[in-house]
């Protein structure tokens, strides 16, 4: 089936839900409110004629600095320097985060990408992980790296980082760590001392007397 | 005196049950075990051999590739697309560039179409061969490995004479392929290769491994999962295609030369237990072997002249505003990538779907009630790479 | 013109290297198997110590990341690693020799590569393979999980570059290993060009 003939399908079931459908370069795209999210997605897998018994990926965006009518983007990323320290900026972020949903039907065979967005103040979406199994994954993938929380999550805990990590990666206004868990991140500066000496780690001392052999 | 002591310890009343305070144990496997096939941490509750709840930890890894998308430009992100499935990289660049071309728009010239299906396809034959040896390394199968590392290595020297790199390539630029053939022997050679690994080499290994009844005692029956876990749980590749469900992104979503080429989908057949266990994802991948042998076989014998690039290779590439979700059939699954363009030099945003971090979590449900035994041939059988889970 | 047609070495080479690549108690073997009583050797304790040590360097199986695939071509068909006596992959660190750093070291990996290094018995030594082992490599610039060269975190005695490094570079690293095990006496020679290439990288001003 065609994208807009789901598109409308959509419409008559959720209603003021359903916010708009854009066609142009790249995937046509279903603009749907956050609070009916979840109705949405229950209704594209259940219904006959859609059949979505399948999630193939789930993205965060951050969309922050994304310019809608302009030609390109003005926010560049922080990285580190050339000497391995990290890039800091006074600039402050503004802009929504996005999550895109794209379905696929195996007995169908049609695609179709839903996507909703909520401003930086809220960050919060409604999880759909009791629809697709896999989506489970993907929002623990997303909170971890963009901060957009799940509400109703069953798990959300960080995917990839620690728990203790600070900050959120791939927000573009990330400032990146130059030491996380005692654990040193930034680089080394060659320049200084291309060959620096290397001091041997805390290792635990063996008893006097038992000294190990030299290597 | 002495029926009152057994009946103290509870042994001559049958109704009596002392109070044995027991719990499950936690058991940490990974990061560093030989069975997970990488960094993998795999949190298992067990109550002696039977495990009661599995949680994959991942992230040793995290290499903060969709970082780097949005912080260089789009051709030097192929190099980083080499580093998600290192034993099939060939088929990530593929993945990538298709998507890239789907939001430019932009055509690929036949020439090179056919030769990137050449080397995706011996690219998956390479993996499979690594994951059907590291799987009979699981199962206690030392010596296969011996053999199909030496047929793989025959294959890196076949990349390395069109790309120039042993095992990460760099090969596939917007536009078409890097290079072209070397000359008239790498096409002989090449299908010299495949008519051998399709009538000497897998009957070889069906001998040393498929067939082995030690192997079939481990891995048939064993921790079988059923379509519908698999479409719930977004399984893809070998995987969804051992439950017996014919999908193959080549063919129900095709891109590049492939419509162009008759080939078969394998999906498993319950041979040696029910369909959708272990034997039948092993199996599957050394059916598809076979099948990308036919692929690189038809793409070499109708190889068009004609240009291999749409775009010079020093040329900056700009993407349109706008936003597409491609996949393709990667070794292990659908690798596809949402990839948001703002007009410029650079993404907006890459997300890349992975195929093993899909399927790897399926373990949650499958492994639950199994020996502990059996989850390292489930594990093994998923064929999951960390580079591509962590990123 | 070549070196070996060059009557001069290069600068920096070590002209007394051949020399120290065997060992004396190999040419005590020698002169005992030619010799009529074939009864004693003369030698020290711990050169024999040395020679047991590099004959069997087991190394712990450790991949972290696409060097690791290279790790295990260089012990399978081909390449072979048993040739050097390193063939012997131990699944846990307390019975090995050698760590072989194979990829991308993480933040979140840190902490365990120390635990797995501190676990090995003495003697031990690390083999740094690949450039992300060895300084970031392409993951330097917007790296924030990824630990700028292991040598943060362990001491390394070999540096093996590349990306991922081919299994013959391994295993020459794997011998230059076997050199330092020996004893080899010089010092640590930093190339001149090197320190020139250092210099003319041109964000470096």
């Amino acid at each position: 089936m065609e994208a807009r003939a789901i598109y409308e399908l959509l419409a008559e079931k959720i209603g003021d839900g359903a916010l708009g459908f854009t066609e142009g370069t790249g995937d046509p795209v279903a603009d749907v409110a956050p609070a009916s999210i979840v109705d949405a997605c229950t209704f594209l897998r259940d219904d006959e004629r859609c059949d979505f018994d399948m999630m193939m990926c789930l993205s965060g965006i951050d969309w922050d600095g994304y310019d809608e009518n302009g030609k390109g983007k003005s926010v560049s990323i922080l990285g580190y320097t050339d000497l391995g320290e990290p890039e800091t900026t006074e600039r402050a972020s503004d802009g929504d985060f996005g999550v895109a949903y794209d379905l696929y039907s195996h007995r169908l065979k049609h695609k179709f990408t839903l996507r909703v967005r909520v401003t930086r103040e809220v960050a919060s979406v409604p999880t759909v992980s009791g629809v697709w199994e896999t989506a489970n994954w993907h929002e623990r993938e997303a909170w971890d790296l963009l901060g957009i929380r799940f509400a109703g999550h069953p798990d959300l805990r960080r995917m990839l980082l620690d728990e203790s990590w600070v900050g959120h990666p791939l927000r573009k206004d990330y400032q990146m760590p130059s030491e996380w868990d005692a654990v040193r991140l930034s680089g080394r500066d060659y320049a200084k001392n291309p060959f620096p000496p290397i001091a041997p780690p805390e290792t635990p001392t063996p008893p006097a007397g038992d000294k190990p052999a030299e290597g | 005196m002495a029926t009152e002591d057994v009946k103290a310890t509870g042994w001559a009343d049958q109704d009596h049950v002392p109070e044995i305070k027991s719990e499950l144990l936690e058991l940490n496997m990974g990061p560093q075990h030989p069975a997970t096939h990488g960094v993998l941490r795999l949190l298992l509750e067990t109550d002696g051999e039977i495990v009661y709840k599995v949680t994959p930890v991942m992230g040793y890894l995290h290499r903060c590739a969709e970082k780097i998308a949005e912080g260089v430009n789009y051709k030097q992100w192929v190099v980083y697309t080499d580093r998600f499935d290192y034993l099939a990289p060939m088929c990530c660049n593929h993945a990538y560039v298709t998507a890239l071309e789907k939001l430019m728009g932009q055509e690929v010239p036949e020439r090179g179409e056919h030769l990137r299906v050449v080397a995706a396809e011996l690219s998956r034959i390479a993996s499979h061969l690594v994951s059907l040896a590291t799987f009979g390394l699981d199962m206690g199968a030392f010596t296969p490995l011996l053999y199909m590392f030496r047929e793989r290595e025959e294959i890196l020297n076949l990349l390395e004479r069109i790309a120039g790199g042993r095992m990460l390539y760099n090969y596939m630029v917007p536009g078409g392929v890097r290079y072209d053939v070397p000359d008239d022997k790498w096409i002989k050679d090449v299908l010299s290769f495949v008519d051998m690994m399709e009538t000497k080499k897998v009957p070889e290994y069906n001998t040393l491994l498929s067939y082995n009844k030690i192997f079939i005692e481990r891995t048939a029956n064993v921790c079988v999962i059923s379509p519908e876990d698999a479409f719930t749980f977004g399984c893809t590749g070998p995987v969804l295609r051992g439950s017996g469900v014919s999908f193959d992104c080549r063919r129900d979503d095709p891109y590049g030369a492939y419509p162009k080429f008759d080939f078969e989908i394998p999906v498993g057949q319950g041979q040696m237990g029910a369909v959708g266990d272990c034997w039948d994802r092993y199996f599957v991948r050394m059916l598809e072997i076979e099948q990308s042998c036919r692929l690189i076989r038809q793409a070499l014998e109708t190889l068009p002249d004609g240009p291999y690039q749409a775009i010079e290779l020093k040329k900056p590439v700009k993407a349109p505003m706008g936003a597409v979700y491609s996949r393709t059939e990667s070794a292990k699954g659908e690798l596809g990538h949402y990839l948001i363009g703002d007009g410029g030099q650079t993404a907006f945003r890459n997300k890349v779907r992975s195929p093993s971090f899909c399927n790897l979590q399926v373990v949650t449900k499958v492994g639950v009630g199994q020996m502990v035994s059996d989850l390292v041939a489930l594990v093994g059988s998923l064929d999951i790479v960390l580079g591509e889970i962590d990123r | 013109m070549s070196y070996k047609e060059s009557t001069t070495p290069p600068e920096g080479y070590d002209v007394g290297r051949e020399n120290m690549l065997d060992f004396k108690i190999d040419k005590q073997f020698e002169m005992l198997e030619q010799s009529d009583s074939k009864n004693f050797i003369l030698t020290t304790v711990d050169e024999v110590f040395n020679w047991a040590k590099l004959s069997s360097i087991w190394p712990v199986t450790f991949g972290l990341a696409c060097c690791a695939i290279e790790m295990i071509a260089a012990g399978a068909t081909r390449y072979d690693i048993d040739r050097f006596g390193a063939g012997a992959f131990r699944p846990t660190p307390r019975q090995a020799d050698l760590m072989i750093v194979s990829g991308t070291v993480t933040g979140k990996m840190a902490r365990r590569l120390k635990l797995i290094y501190d676990q090995m018995p003495e003697p031990k030594w690390v083999m740094a393979m690949g450039s992300c082992a060895i300084g970031g490599g392409p993951y330097f610039k917007y790296g924030y999980h990824v630990v700028k060269g292991v040598d943060f975190i362990v001491p390394v005695d070999v540096y093996v570059p590349g990306c991922p490094p081919r299994p013959e570079v391994l295993l020459e690293g794997l011998m230059r290993l076997q050199d330092k095990i020996r004893g080899r006496k010089g010092k640590l020679i930093t190339p001149k060009w090197v320190l020139d290439y250092a210099q003319k990288i041109p964000y470096r001003k």
